[in-house]
């Protein structure tokens, strides 16, 4: 392996268990309306609003993996429903080719309400309903929170991808 | 083309995430070993993590929950616990006595059911709250060393909480009743009508299936416990919660009950596990 990549390896290894502590120590004790913020899935959104599609799905999966380990919803669920809203985040970056902010506002928004949407049809699928109601709640507050934090997240990314510019940006221009 | 074939090497990615994620999945719902084994690994070495975590964030969250209108004037939350844990105290000795009475009435042979006061307990403090906004699970901070396995039911004085789902050396995670996935089977305390309890999240009743015809009348206030019934995971006679209302079952051929929950689990601070097996 690339020097370099085992600086990016590194540097997503730390930034994924700073961002586990992060959750599970402060953020999952700052409740509003029932619900907090989930800072895990924002790393998978970074990933794809910088990186494109395939960090993205990376970072959700590994960030997703690792928070599975700790939580007692099925083992599998985070890693999928994270991957998929990393990829998805990155390939409507790619497709923009170069977003103004607001943009990325909006995908982390529609990522946060997205992730809330399929985790709660994983679970359905694997025999745990949730009502309706708790589902919107959720979701407003997890789309609030990725909004408040998109950007700033997206700079920890651009240090985590050690990338001086986006990477999707290299990629569209060649 | 480098767009494009930068997606088109991403998707075959996504594709091995997906399939591993669902394999991971699969395997969880059968309870394969190795699955539990990593979560027990992975919540002993984060656990002291997690704590140093709570413990320098707690001036933000006290901040936070100052700002969002939930205050911790910690002599007032201290004397509102107190009272609480008096109240369901109260409330389930009443419940206990109603069982009681129905026992001897039914004339069961009480010598072969574990009556709870001789079960061994452990009394724990909860040291965490749900960690993602899908769980509704509490941690502990007793483990495998203190006696505590998988499955044991996990009580207060107001009664039940839930059942221990994860077990690491030092600490447990507490599968609440509020949970959709939790199931605890439970009987009236006046008739002995038995069913099957679940949760449907947080501020939510219970809903218990009932084997009763959709006309049977059971009034507001009636004690529920659970059953206890051959091979259940709980004892017999923990009180769980008051019927609220009834409603017709799926299909109109029984009777499903809404029950508040007599323990507050959005409130809980220590709770005591039984140490206790059902019998083979």
């Amino acid at each position: 392996m690339r020097p370099d990549s085992w600086m990016m390896l590194r540097r997503g290894a730390l930034l994924i268990l700073a961002v586990l502590i992060l959750q599970t120590g402060i953020i999952s004790n700052l409740e509003s309306f029932g619900a907090f913020g989930d800072v895990v899935l924002l790393v998978a959104i970074a990933a794809g609003s910088v990186g494109g599609p395939d960090r993205g799905a990376t970072y959700g999966f590994a960030a997703g993996l690792a928070y599975d380990l700790l939580l007692d919803t099925p083992f599998g669920m985070s890693a999928l429903v994270y991957a998929l809203v990393g990829y998805a985040v990155g390939m409507a970056a790619v497709w923009m080719l170069q977003p103004r902010w607001w943009f990325h506002l909006v995908t982390a928004a529609v990522g946060g309400v997205a992730a809330v949407l399929m985790t709660a049809l994983v679970s359905k699928a694997t025999g745990t309903g949730y009502p309706l109601d708790e589902l919107a709640r959720i979701a407003g507050v997890v789309a609030a929170w990725n909004v408040a934090l998109i950007l700033p997240a997206r700079r920890v990314m651009q240090w985590a991808l050690a990338e001086d510019r986006d990477t999707r940006y290299r990629v569209a221009v060649g | 083309m480098a767009v494009i074939s930068s997606t088109q090497g991403s998707r075959g990615r996504l594709a091995v995430f997906v399939l591993a994620a669902v394999t991971a999945l699969v395997l969880d719902q059968r309870n394969v070993g190795v699955i539990n084994r990593s979560r027990e690994v992975a919540s002993s070495a984060f656990g002291p993590l997690d704590d140093a975590a709570e413990v320098v964030g707690a001036p933000v969250t006290d901040a936070w929950n100052g700002w969002t209108g939930a205050d911790s004037l910690d002599e007032l939350e201290a004397q509102n616990r107190k009272l609480k844990d008096e109240l369901a105290a109260a409330r389930a000795e009443k419940v206990r006595n109603t069982d009681a009475v129905h026992q001897l009435e039914e004339l069961t042979k009480s010598l072969e059911l574990p009556w709870l006061g001789d079960i061994p307990k452990v009394t724990a403090q909860v040291i965490s709250g749900p960690q993602s906004n899908f769980s509704h699970a509490v941690e502990i901070n007793k483990g495998s060393k203190d006696g505590v396995a998988e499955g044991m039911p996990a009580v207060t004085s107001g009664g039940l909480v839930g059942r221990v789902s994860q077990v690491s050396k030092h600490r447990s995670t507490i599968e609440l009743i509020t949970d959709p996935a939790f199931r605890v089977g439970t009987r009236l305390a006046t008739s002995g009508a038995l069913g099957t309890s679940r949760g449907q999240g947080s501020n939510e009743p219970l809903v218990v299936d009932t084997s009763l015809t959709p006309d049977a009348k059971v009034p507001a206030g009636t004690a529920l416990v659970t059953s206890g019934v051959d091979r259940s995971i709980f004892p017999s006679g923990i009180p769980v919660g008051r019927v609220k209302t009834s409603r017709s079952g799926v299909g109109g051929m029984s009777l499903d009950l809404l029950v508040d929950p007599l323990v507050d689990v959005d409130d809980l601070t220590y709770m005591t596990i039984l140490i206790w097996k059902p019998p083979a």
